[in-house]
């Protein structure tokens, strides 16, 4: 199958159904259930389509291809910006691909399988978040990628109008949207200002050492802007903030397509490696230190919270760090395997909200994150570019503190629950791709598989793995396990000390205060702006209106207008006029 | 076909058939609304035949009709103005978008039955001709003559149909329209458009865009016709009149401001950050709605003053947006409000549950100004940030943050008037009707083809926007 045939057939069928379901919800033909039913059936169909075309790619990939390609041309341009509609379906984004449309798949076909099926509105959003997935994942250019990810965004927040009563719940989707747009933004600045630099957004110009040969302006700000950015995104920097919100509103599905938005993220952030590789010497080590300390919050976060959406929010935030780290270190394989796992194991926990036995079997086969994450990133840090002596052990606590926060989920979560196949079973299958894709990509790394590693994309050694690593993060993992499932299981007492003193009790407090990022762009960015606007309005009515509008008088007119208002309730009005008339006729009389 | 009058004849239908509708006896009075509404078509149909012949890729005007128009100027009476239509990258989509608008928007904003009905169609067409033929003016002075035209029609549609305060506000939007219109005039006289103009010019020429386009300060008139005035300024107001404004400021003053760039950059961004801040406090729907296209209008304005291909072509094609989304937006508010009673936004809220389809298409309006993916703004904002990248990356910040001040103001109206709890009253409202839904269905079908292709518009716009700019003639 041709280039161009192979990538439509992955990209088209979503988006199409997309469009096709929101007419079908607009018309209002399907008005019984059972006619509901057969048309949100069609979102996991055309989704399972581009998953088959996917196959057929990697099937291709395997057989000797280094990527497939396909141009369709300049989507516009205009002076020396050319967005082209270039995609390419390579080991790496096929991986992350399959992660996005399994996911896609089990929410709609979750969502089509209910008892009382969603609505066609929805199915519609899934499918063209899952598409905008697919679209960013798959794109050349880092314009392109940008449009498939506020796809994602904007199907995901669409969704709330299918759920209008709530203030809660609204306000979780529009804290979660305005802060992602946050990181787009960050992210827009530092491609434009790489596009200055660079004159090319193809993402792969920038693994090619002749296109820094040409100019000698180094990526390090624009790199800065752009991991920011990304950190925002992905709920790493305001600590899931953008989970919380939704992954508390049932139904299930609803919260679950957030996990769409991990894959494209942290499938930019991979391509952005090479470029960390050539900025500044302090960049990747900073980035990295930074991800792991996000990472360490996350996991504490985690072993204290007992709600299991906010499990969910803050082990996205932990495993997206993670990724982070992988990426920073300059092991492409890591970053791929965890955001394989945290994309699934994010839409497994969403979608096993309330059936404990889903729940606590996403949560098993996801404990084994740390232990696979925490090995490749150290193997990284360890010999990759970041190179830092003390990252290696910073992972290693932060490993441990996240095994320990899944072995008390875990612990919390046992048990059957009644009914908990029925709606389980997308759960517990994206539950296994997760352990699955954790765990298969070791094999690989330990070979030193060069498909899969970014130093075949830079042209650069970056590491070797080794088994004394694999070990270290074992015994972290270990006891971090057992201290996880003894503070749950066996001491109550304990368990309340952990939560309420100590140090790990502090940070607790300190993060459920919201005095981390969500403070921050509450009371930096929320209360500011809407102070400023305060502002506007004032000196839209008073100077704008008055002075520009009505003129002079006008302002004169409002001002004494104002001040006598004021000065009535005081009950000295009359003695205030009396007192002005006395200094207006002293005055008269001095000038006089 | 080039030489033949296609340009006259689009001015002429509209402004034809308001005479007619105008001049029409009492007792023929049955025959104005069709009259009128057959001349809308018309137009619309006859712009499209003009648009489909527009050739891509050419950035002269085409179709060119010339005629000296201003004569006995100069110190000597012998240097005569001239006066030129013409089509190019820079109006292209403006003409399509004022031409197919008016008659879809005149489907639902007419006020049928009323008595003064000859005055509704006879000023509504006449806003359409003089809209039209100010983005065809090839010449500073015309299109200030064109923009004055607009005044009168603005007078007696907002004096006579508005609401409380439709005096201040017929007087404002007037008056508003007639500085716009003098500064440009006064500015082609004194060289805005050709290759020397001066510092009075381009000073004159940003006036005259500020009051019509309209930006801060003088945006009080806009906000007060988009409130105050009747359902069909509201949406001439929040879809035509920026338009007209930025392919106005792109055509005349841009090319003529090479020194001044940064200045005009510095004064737009933060006239886009004043708007934007007024958007996130607005308290009335409509309010909202016209602080949000102020803002967007202000950050097209930032493209065309960077003076480059990208930046222009942006401009124009992120002013296009506006139109399409600001049309869209303005007539949901126009229908919640009707159906509500009152547009402050405390009085709204959970209508998602009751109206759905209203729901939807103001978030995808909304997504639509604040150029999301799947807009004609997408393309055209990443083409403004790519020539504000020049400048530095701290421009470049900056006109995000305007983006995001803006689309948090407009997701915190949505969520105001669309999500949380619903009143009883509320709950019993009725969603858009079929008439409304059409026009919803047509604007977004403009919007995806525009946003999912912008290639189609960007080939004819850039084109223009990179070519040597077309100077205003002077003969002695």
């Amino acid at each position: 199958m041709p280039n161009a045939t192979s990538l439509l057939t992955i990209l088209m069928p979503p988006l199409a159904c997309a469009a096709v379901l929101a007419l079908i919800a607009a018309s209002g033909v399907a008005r019984s259930a059972a006619r509901r039913r057969m048309a949100t059936l069609l979102a996991p169909g055309a989704i399972l389509v581009s998953l088959a075309a996917t196959a057929r790619g990697l099937v291709d990939l395997v057989g000797g291809a280094a990527s497939l390609e396909a141009d369709f041309g300049p989507w516009f341009a205009a002076g020396s910006l050319t967005v082209r509609l270039d995609f390419v379906l390579d080991p790496v984004t096929a991986l992350l691909v399959v992660a996005a449309g399994v996911v896609g798949c089990a929410v709609a076909l979750h969502g089509a399988t209910r008892r009382e099926p969603t609505s066609i509105g929805a199915a519609a959003a899934i499918t063209a978040a899952t598409g905008g997935a697919f679209v960013a994942l798959l794109a050349a250019d880092a314009i392109v990628w940008l449009a498939g990810v506020q796809v994602v965004a904007v199907a995901g927040w669409v969704i709330a109008i299918d759920q209008p009563r709530g203030a809660a719940r609204a306000d979780g989707r529009f804290v979660g949207f305005v802060v992602g747009r946050i990181g787009d933004a960050a992210i827009a600045v530092g491609l434009v200002a790489l596009h200055v630099g660079l004159g090319t957004l193809q993402v792969a110009d920038w693994s090619r050492a002749a296109v820094f040969a040409a100019t000698p302006s180094s990526p390090t700000w624009p790199v800065i802007a752009i991991v920011g950015g990304l950190t925002i995104g992905l709920g790493v920097a305001p600590w899931g903030l953008r989970w919380n919100g939704l992954a508390t509103a049932p139904p299930r599905e609803r919260a679950a397509i957030v996990a769409l938005t991990i894959a494209p993220l942290l499938g930019l952030a991979i391509h952005v490696a090479p470029l960390l590789v050539r900025a500044a010497d302090w960049v990747a080590p900073t980035v990295a230190i930074a991800c792991t300390t996000s990472a360490l919050l996350a996991g504490t976060m985690l072993a204290v919270e007992r709600r299991a959406a906010q499990v969910c929010a803050h082990a996205a935030s932990a495993w997206s760090a993670l990724a982070l780290v992988a990426i920073a270190s300059g092991t492409t394989a890591a970053a791929t395997a965890i955001a394989m796992t945290a994309t699934l194991g994010t839409a497994a926990l969403a979608l096993a909200n309330t059936d404990r036995l889903a729940r606590a079997i996403a949560l098993v086969t996801l404990g084994g994150l740390p232990l696979t994450g925490g090995f490749l990133c150290i193997v990284g840090a360890a010999h990759g570019p970041t190179g830092h002596a003390v990252l290696p052990w910073l992972l290693v606590g932060a490993v441990a503190v996240i095994a320990a926060g899944c072995a008390r989920a875990i612990a919390r979560t046992r048990g059957i629950g009644r009914g908990a196949m029925r709606g389980g079973l997308p759960a517990v299958g994206l539950a296994l791709c997760a352990a699955a894709a954790g765990y298969v990509h070791t094999p690989p790394v330990l070979a030193g598989m060069r498909g899969f590693s970014l130093a075949a994309r830079i042209g650069e050694e970056t590491g070797t793995t080794g088994w004394r690593d694999l070990a270290v993060v074992a015994v972290a993992v270990g006891i971090g396990l057992v201290v996880g499932f003894a503070t749950a299981n066996g001491s109550p007492r304990l368990d309340r000390v952990l939560r309420r003193r100590g140090p790990i009790g502090r940070l607790h407090a300190l993060a459920t205060a919201r005095f981390y990022f969500d403070g921050l762009l509450h009371r930096v960015i929320r209360l500011r702006m809407r102070r400023l606007g305060g502002y506007a309005h004032i000196v839209d009515d008073f100077l704008v209106d008055g002075f520009v509008v009505r003129g002079l008088g006008g302002v004169l007119i409002r001002i004494t207008g104002e001040g006598l208002r004021i000065a009535q309730p005081a009950r000295v009005g009359a003695a205030i006029l009396l007192l002005a008339a006395a200094i207006a006729v002293g005055l008269l009389g001095v000038l006089w | 076909m080039i030489g033949a009058p296609l340009l006259i004849l689009l001015l002429a239908m509209p402004a034809i058939a308001a005479v007619v509708v105008a001049a029409l006896p009492a007792a023929h009075g049955a025959m104005r609304a069709p009259i009128a509404r057959a001349a809308a078509w018309a137009t619309a149909a006859w712009s499209a035949l003009i648009v489909l012949r527009f050739e891509a890729g050419v950035g002269a005007p085409q179709f060119v009709q010339s005629w000296g128009w201003l004569r006995g100027l100069g110190p000597d009476g012998d240097t005569v103005l001239t006066g030129r239509l013409g089509l190019d990258g820079f109006n292209v989509t403006a003409v399509a978008l004022i031409a197919w608008i008016t008659p879809l928007v005149l489907r639902r904003t007419a006020p049928d039955g009323d008595r003064r009905e000859r005055t509704f169609w006879a000023a509504a067409l006449a806003l359409e001709f003089a809209a039209l033929g100010a983005v065809l003016s090839l010449d500073a002075s015309l299109f200030g003559a064109f923009v004055a035209a607009s005044a009168f029609p603005l007078l007696l549609l907002v004096g006579i149909w508005g609401g409380r305060a439709k005096l201040d506000a017929a007087t404002q939007s007037a008056t508003h329209a007639l500085i716009g219109a003098i500064a440009f005039a006064a500015a082609g006289i004194v060289g805005l458009g050709t290759a020397g103009a001066g510092g009075l010019a381009i000073a004159l020429g940003v006036i005259g865009v500020v009051a019509f386009a309209p930006l801060p300060p003088l945006h009080r008139a806009f906000v007060h016709a988009a409130t105050q005035g009747p359902p069909h300024t509201a949406v001439w107001s929040t879809a035509i009149a920026p338009l007209v404004g930025v392919v106005g400021f792109t055509r005349f003053v841009a090319p003529s401001m090479a020194g001044s760039s940064t200045i005009v950059l510095a004064l737009a961004i933060g006239a886009a950050l004043y708007a934007a801040l007024l958007a996130l406090r607005a308290q009335e729907l409509h309010a909202l709605v016209a602080h949000a296209v102020i803002a967007e209008s202000a950050l097209a304005i930032v493209g065309a003053a960077t003076g480059s291909e990208a930046g222009r072509s942006g401009a124009i094609l992120l002013a296009t947006g506006i139109g399409l989304g600001g049309a869209g937006l303005a007539l949901v508010s126009l229908a919640l409000r009707q159906r509500r009673g009152s547009g402050e936004l405390a009085r709204f809220g959970g209508l998602a549950g009751p109206m759905p389809i209203a729901a939807f298409a103001f978030a995808a309006f909304a997504s639509a100004l604040v150029a999301l993916p799947g807009s004609p703004g997408f393309a055209g904002a990443w083409l403004i940030l790519d020539a504000v990248g020049d400048f530095g990356a701290t421009w470049v910040a900056l006109v995000v943050a305007v983006q995001a001040v803006l689309a948090a103001a407009l997701v915190t109206g949505f969520r105001a008037v669309m999500l949380g709890p619903c009143s009883s009253r509320n709950a019993k409202l009725v969603d858009l009707e079929r008439r409304d839904r059409a026009i919803v269905f047509v604007l977004l079908v403009a919007i995806a083809a525009l946003g999912l292709v912008p290639r189609t518009a960007v080939d004819r716009i850039a084109p223009s926007a990179g070519a040597a700019p077309v100077t205003t003639e002077v003969r002695r």
